[in-house]
């Protein structure tokens, strides 16, 4: 599903970010990443879907190598891919239900489909009352829940999620954690990053987590001083 | 292409004209100032030459022939004349016709021709050009053949008048052509910079959009569609202005010129010409989104 080969990646030309980065994701894997903040977590995910260009390695994503991708089939691979960013990433100007909507609207689906599948997700993630809300008139919390729901709406093979539970209290964290752990179940593959030690801790899964620069498997790092 | 797509284009382009209304407005009325100035002045041209095309039909050469042409001569002049490709029509002018029109002409001062002695005007060809003739050198030519022709005794023809004929309407072209080609390079800029504003403006969802699986083509067909929506507009605005225009002309030169009546008509673009006005306009807004959309193929 996901084969990551040597990845580097740097921003500055003297800092590296991500160095010597190799691993490999199931369909079906559920995985943690965790690491301190500026560990390079959301730049790996950007990296996956092809938001940054690493500056070595490969990033193979169903037998595909997408670090060579044009920008055509770049956006074709999004398709099958859900994020959820770490700041939302919501549409000011469209409303929760046309946020959610866009993802199918793109990908071409009928509209009396579409109207069907949003307002299932946002009933799945306890949003449908604010349907025709505007971002900038919810909580920080509600808007990270219309984010997760625009990333679930298409389906998709693959979830990567950036810290999708920081501005949500326990019981909604629990709640999406289900939400997430029910698509993994029926072969969604979830990565899923975060410093939230509790969520490492409640819900057993693999983790990786990132130490300057480099991945380490099944390590759980040391409590937050 | 389906009816999901079709709907986020035209909700797209809607609420990007409603957003930014003031600047779309001000697009479509450049690219209406355009076409009208270019519709008046093909407008101009068409009847100018129009007017001077059926002038011209009374153009004509006037061959005189001497009194010691021999019927051979005349008949092979004839033939010649009439074989040349400018020429549409031949008409002989014997020397009592020649009097008897000259009699005609002078009316009741004829008299004056009383005490003439035999008949001192010449026999002539008059020789009608074709009208679709261009340019001078055709009809130099021709009169520069006919010259060495024998029996030939002169040539009248109104070259002054031609040249200027010709060089007018050349002039009137080329300035024509300049003005609006000025015009249009104006009004692409100013198109391009209110889709590029429009397209700036949503620059955030634009990257959200990549970010989930748009292609540059999908993100871009509203802006597309802005610019012919604005070009389309403004052609139908600008096609109404020039008929306003042309409506209260031919009324006002009716009322002022009642005797020009005949003389002078003026005619409307056809159908066709209307149909080419409004992909033009089309066109203009269609060529200000290339010229604003880099971005479609760029980093
Ligand atoms: N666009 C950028 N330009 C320059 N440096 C960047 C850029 N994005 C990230 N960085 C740097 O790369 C490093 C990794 O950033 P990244 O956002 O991946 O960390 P993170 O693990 O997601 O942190 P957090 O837990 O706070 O979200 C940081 O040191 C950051 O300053
Ligand atoms: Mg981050």
């Amino acid at each position: 599903m996901i084969r990551v080969f040597h990845l580097y990646k740097n921003y500055l030309p003297t800092v590296a970010v991500l160095q010597d980065v190799s691993f490999k994701l199931e369909a079906g894997d559920f995985v943690f990443l965790t690491g301190p903040s500026g560990a390079g977590k959301t730049t790996l995910l950007r990296l996956l879907f092809a938001a940054e260009r690493p500056k070595s390695g490969q990033i193979l994503i169903n037998g595909k190598n997408i670090t060579s991708f044009s920008r055509r089939r770049i956006a074709h691979v999004r398709r099958s891919i859900g994020v959820v960013f770490q700041d939302f990433k919501l549409i000011t100007y469209r409303t929760v239900f046309d946020n959610v909507a866009l993802v199918l609207e793109i990908s071409g689906t009928p509209r009396n489909e579409i109207k069907k599948r949003v307002w299932k997700v946002l009933k799945l993630v306890g949003i449908e009352q604010k349907l025709y809300r505007y971002p900038l008139e919810l909580s920080g919390g509600e808007q990270q829940r219309v984010a997760i729901a625009r990333a679930l709406v298409n389906e998709p093979q693959i979830i990567l999620a950036d810290e999708p539970t920081g501005n949500l209290d326990f019981e909604i964290t629990t709640e999406i954690m289900n939400i997430l752990n029910n698509v993994n179940a029926q072969g969604t593959t979830v990565m899923l990053a975060t410093h939230n030690q509790l969520l490492l801790q409640k819900f057993k899964r693999k983790v990786f987590t990132l130490h300057n620069g480099m991945l380490h498997e099944d390590v759980l790092p040391k409590e937050d001083q | 292409m389906n009816i999901t797509y079709l709907y986020y284009l035209l909700k797209s382009t809607y609420q990007n004209i409603r957003q930014h209304l003031v600047i779309n407005l001000i697009s479509i009325f450049t690219i209406t100032f355009s076409l009208v100035i270019f519709g008046l002045y093909s407008f101009g041209y068409l009847n100018l030459k129009k007017t001077l095309d059926d002038w011209r039909t009374d153009f004509q050469v006037i061959v005189y022939l001497q009194d010691s042409i021999s019927q051979t001569q005349l008949k092979s002049l004839k033939h010649f004349c009439k074989s040349h490709p400018v020429v549409s029509r031949v008409v002989y002018v014997d020397k009592n016709k020649a009097m008897q029109h000259f009699r005609q002409s002078l009316g009741k001062d004829s008299t004056l021709l009383q005490g003439l002695k035999g008949n001192p005007l010449p026999a002539s060809l008059e020789l009608q050009l074709k009208s679709e003739v261009q340019g001078m050198q055709a009809v130099e030519s021709l009169v520069g053949r006919i010259r060495q022709q024998p029996g030939v005794d002169e040539l009248q023809y109104g070259q002054q008048w031609l040249n200027h004929f010709f060089s007018i309407m050349r002039l009137l072209h080329i300035f024509g052509l300049g003005v609006t080609g000025f015009l249009f390079f104006v009004t692409i800029f100013i198109v391009s910079n209110t889709i590029k504003l429009s397209f700036y403006s949503r620059r955030d969802a634009i990257d959200i959009m990549e970010l989930v699986g748009a292609t540059r083509f999908y993100i871009a067909i509203p802006y597309l569609l802005e610019g012919l929506f604005q070009g389309l507009i403004a052609s139908l605005l600008s096609v109404a202005a020039v008929y306003g225009i042309y409506y209260y002309l031919v009324a006002w030169l009716q009322r002022s010129f009642p005797f020009l009546q005949g003389m002078v008509s003026l005619t409307f673009f056809t159908p066709r010409m209307l149909g080419g006005f409004i992909i033009l306009g089309v066109l203009l807004g269609g060529l200000g989104f290339l010229v604003s959309f880099k971005w479609i193929r760029g980093n």
